[in-house]
């Protein structure tokens, strides 16, 4: 049983049900009999479009529950209660309703821009973003049958998407006439151009252990050993240029609140600036999920299949697959929280350097090393002992080697 | 490229108060700049002209709003020097207390400040969080969290409370403990290195040249502290080190005032451990009625620098005649231009914050 069986039993209940009331109305015809065969024609169609909608819904309430999640880790990270704005009996204390809270006071603010802003494209910096940010989410399946779409290019066509993020910040730095946004703006472009290459190439020795580019049969390649065990170069060139792509400290270049005022966001305010902040935790979501995809198994259960008696009857085999998702999502999230609370910002050549001298020959080397054992030891595939060992044991010497010549200083 | 020019205040996170640093960036790097400051001038020199010593006392607890008790101490001190009176022993050692406890509370919030203008946002809630503590010392002390108004001419206010001296170690060991964990984040911390090292470098010989006292001197490696060359109140007889650093860059800065909240806690133990019996008030002290016809130069080593007080006594009246109070901060403001171009746009609110910025004490 998972998500995808239980929408498509819930459609056949309301749109049985409802043809259960037209017959006991005692309403029959040609016009009933032509609506039941319609509904045998589309009940995939239709399973399919309530999918896609459940999808987007999670997306946007993984948003809510992210952003809530950030709020309170960093706030006890840095030893405060963060926010407590809650209703009697709706969390009080505990920040629950902060977010919408929040929400309502932002789409409720006028709609302003400068005297001196290029309108339109003012406007269309944010919509951009949010938009293409949410497109993103058709090609997540979030598990086997639960998919908004099943593409077999799933990984290229979100990665593709993906990266479109920095023309819009761009768009908008550029388009508020302001120093601050175009800098900021600018600095978006600079991290893209530094970035986005050793990022799609990060994912390239997933791709070839797994031969496909279809999201689910990545995850299925890992139903023995994580990518993350075996590509441990590619998940660090990922995380990094992920954290960088979802434009998040250390890499908030863009948006560094201490020099640039907000970055390109400064003159953003109400639902733009909603949009805007919405759009980076889309993209944060995105990021980690396409993570747990290629390095942590998907919505594979991490723990051994197991089976619990319920009281009532019945049996209990663990949680749904989406959940199992959820959760490591949530948890790769929780992790670049942290980093966020522990790190800095680093500067624009950094970043820069960053890309080029380290990341970009890291995840190159690690491309050549999974396609040289791919050729010349075809086998190894078949022993995830082996396989480890041939993943990780060179990375990791080169890696002591590259800390020992200060390679990474 | 084209190159522009950017503001960087009066109103911008960066600033640390209301000044402005014009600087003309071509791209991310930075070609000159200039200071603008003034925003916050109230005429603290002229306003003592017109007041009696005793009702400008509290004024010179709004001379900077982060190390308040330093500047009404070096004010008192000025005033003594000047009338020629020597405050008990036990008030002199209250008075270092209150001074030390001062200089933590300050470089913790600088502390923090600065790490959060390289995105380090936990470590401006740790320095708050800590200088709280300080805080409550104070409270139990003089009544006041930020504006004391604890020293008097001829000794201070009240004695300590009872158990203030329990409190106080507590909250000393407590200091050395957090800054290990300073030590952690920041020192520890790849991302803090990268951003400070070779930042903002103010060579020594610049240094000197620009008047540069205090840690900013400190750090370009020249040991110059006030309390060890030209003693005032107990300090020639308590033992604190000078830290000192090589490069005077954004990370010596740190450092060198890391290590001065180490010492400073040291300095409230020795002065809590040495802390004579007797009385906090000269016994029968009564202001004159007329200030002496001379003038008094009277330094001393201020959380951020060397801070000074010349005060001219006009014989006639109990009204200073001019006071001058010389801002170490208001000179590390006007030396930044000076070693900032080079650097990039990301630099400018640490080397900004480097300097410590206190704004009501430049402008005054």
């Amino acid at each position: 049983m998972d998500l995808h069986g239980g929408v498509s039993g819930l459609v056949d209940w309301v749109v049985g049900g409802l043809f259960w009331i037209i017959g006991g109305l005692g309403i029959q015809g040609p016009v009933v009999g032509w609506a039941k065969g319609l509904y045998a024609d589309l009940q995939d169609t239709i399973v399919v479009a309530v999918v896609a909608i459940l999808v987007l819904v999670i997306g946007l309430l993984m948003v809510v529950l992210m952003l809530w999640i950030e709020r309170k880790l960093i706030g006890r990270l840095a030893d405060r209660r963060a926010t407590m704005l809650g209703i009697r009996g709706i969390g009080k204390g505990t920040g629950a309703i902060q977010l919408f809270a929040d929400a309502i006071k932002l789409f409720i603010k006028e709609d302003l821009a400068p005297k001196k802003a290029d309108r339109h494209v003012f406007a269309v910096g944010p919509s951009v973003l949010v938009a293409s940010s949410i497109l993103v989410l058709v090609a997540l399946p979030m598990s086997d049958g639960f998919a908004a779409s099943n593409l077999d290019g799933g990984l290229l066509f979100a990665l593709a998407v993906y990266g479109f993020a920095p023309f819009a910040v761009f768009l908008s730095g550029w388009s508020a006439n302001n120093k601050f946004t175009l800098i900021g703006g600018m600095r978006s472009a600079t991290q893209m151009i530094s970035m986005e290459i050793p990022f799609l190439l990060s994912v390239a020795g997933v791709v070839m252990l797994a031969g496909s580019f279809r999201l689910s049969d990545i995850v299925h390649m890992q139903d023995q050993v994580w990518f993350v065990v075996v590509q441990p170069a590619a998940f660090l060139v990922y995380l990094v240029a992920m954290i960088s792509e979802v434009e998040r400290i250390p890499f908030d270049l863009p948006e560094a609140e201490a020099e640039l005022v907000e970055g390109w966001q400064t003159e953003y305010s109400g639902m733009k600036f909603a949009f805007a902040m919405m759009a980076g935790y889309i993209r944060g979501y995105v990021g980690c999920a396409l993570g747990v995809m290629l390095f942590f198994g998907g919505w594979s259960s991490p723990v051994p299949a197991y089976t619990v008696s319920l009281p009532w009857g019945g049996e209990f085999a663990g949680p749904v697959p989406e959940l199992w998702f959820l959760i490591k999502v949530l948890l790769l999230f929780m992790f670049l929280v942290w980093l966020r609370a522990g790190l800095g910002r680093v500067r624009v050549d950094q970043i820069v350097n960053l890309g080029w001298k380290r990341l970009l020959p890291l995840a190159v080397f690690n491309i050549a090393w999974t396609a040289g054992l791919l050729v010349f030891a075809p086998d190894i595939q078949s022993d995830p002992m082996a396989m480890g060992a041939a993943f990780v044991l060179p990375p990791a010497v080169l890696g002591a080697f590259a800390w020992k010549w200060g390679w990474f200083h | 490229m084209t190159q522009m020019w950017l503001n960087m205040g009066p109103q911008h996170p960066a600033t640390h108060g209301l000044w402005d640093l014009l600087v003309r960036v071509d791209g991310e790097a930075i070609v000159e700049a200039r200071t603008k400051i003034g925003y916050l001038h109230r005429g603290v020199e002229k306003i003592a002209e017109n007041r009696t010593i005793e009702k400008f006392l509290p004024l010179n607890d709004r001379l900077c709003y982060v190390a308040n008790s330093s500047w009404t101490i070096l004010f008192v001190n000025a005033v003594e020097e000047l009338l020629e009176v020597v405050p008990p022993e036990r008030a002199q050692y209250i008075r270092v207390l209150v001074l030390e406890l001062q200089r933590i509370a300050s470089h913790l919030v600088w502390l923090g400040a600065y790490c959060s203008d390289m995105g380090l946002l936990t470590m401006i809630l740790w320095g708050w969080r800590d200088r709280e503590l300080i805080l409550d010392l104070f409270q139990f002390l003089t009544g006041a969290r930020i504006m004391h108004n604890f020293p008097r001419v001829g000794g201070v206010r009240n004695d300590l409370p009872p158990t203030f001296s329990e409190r106080a170690l507590k909250a000393m060991d407590y200091m050395d403990r957090r800054c290990d964990e300073y030590e952690d984040i920041c020192g520890k911390n790849e991302l803090f290195r990268m951003r400070t090292k070779g930042i903002g470098v103010l060579p020594l010989e610049k240094a000197i040249q620009l008047g540069a006292t205090g840690p900013m001197l400190r750090a370009a490696g020249l040991a110059q502290d006030v309390r060890r060359d030209d003693p005032y109140l107990v300090y020639d007889r308590l033992d604190f080190k000078i830290p000192v650093g090589k490069n005077g860059d954004g990370w010596d800065r740190y450092t060198v005032r890391l290590e001065e909240i180490r010492e400073s806690a040291s300095l409230v133990r020795q002065c809590l451990k040495n802390l004579p019996e007797g009385d906090v008030m000269l016994p029968g002290f009564k202001m004159p009625k007329v200030l002496p016809a001379r003038s008094v130069y009277r330094r001393a080593e201020d959380p951020r620098g060397e801070g000074a007080v010349y005060i001219v006594g006009d014989g006639k009246t109990n009204r200073p005649y001019r006071l001058k109070i010389r801002s170490p901060t208001y000179i590390h403001l006007l030396g930044i231009p000076h070693y900032i171009a080079g650097s990039r746009v990301s630099d400018v609110p640490i080397i900004m914050g480097g300097a410590d910025p206190c704004m009501a004490e430049v402008d005054r």
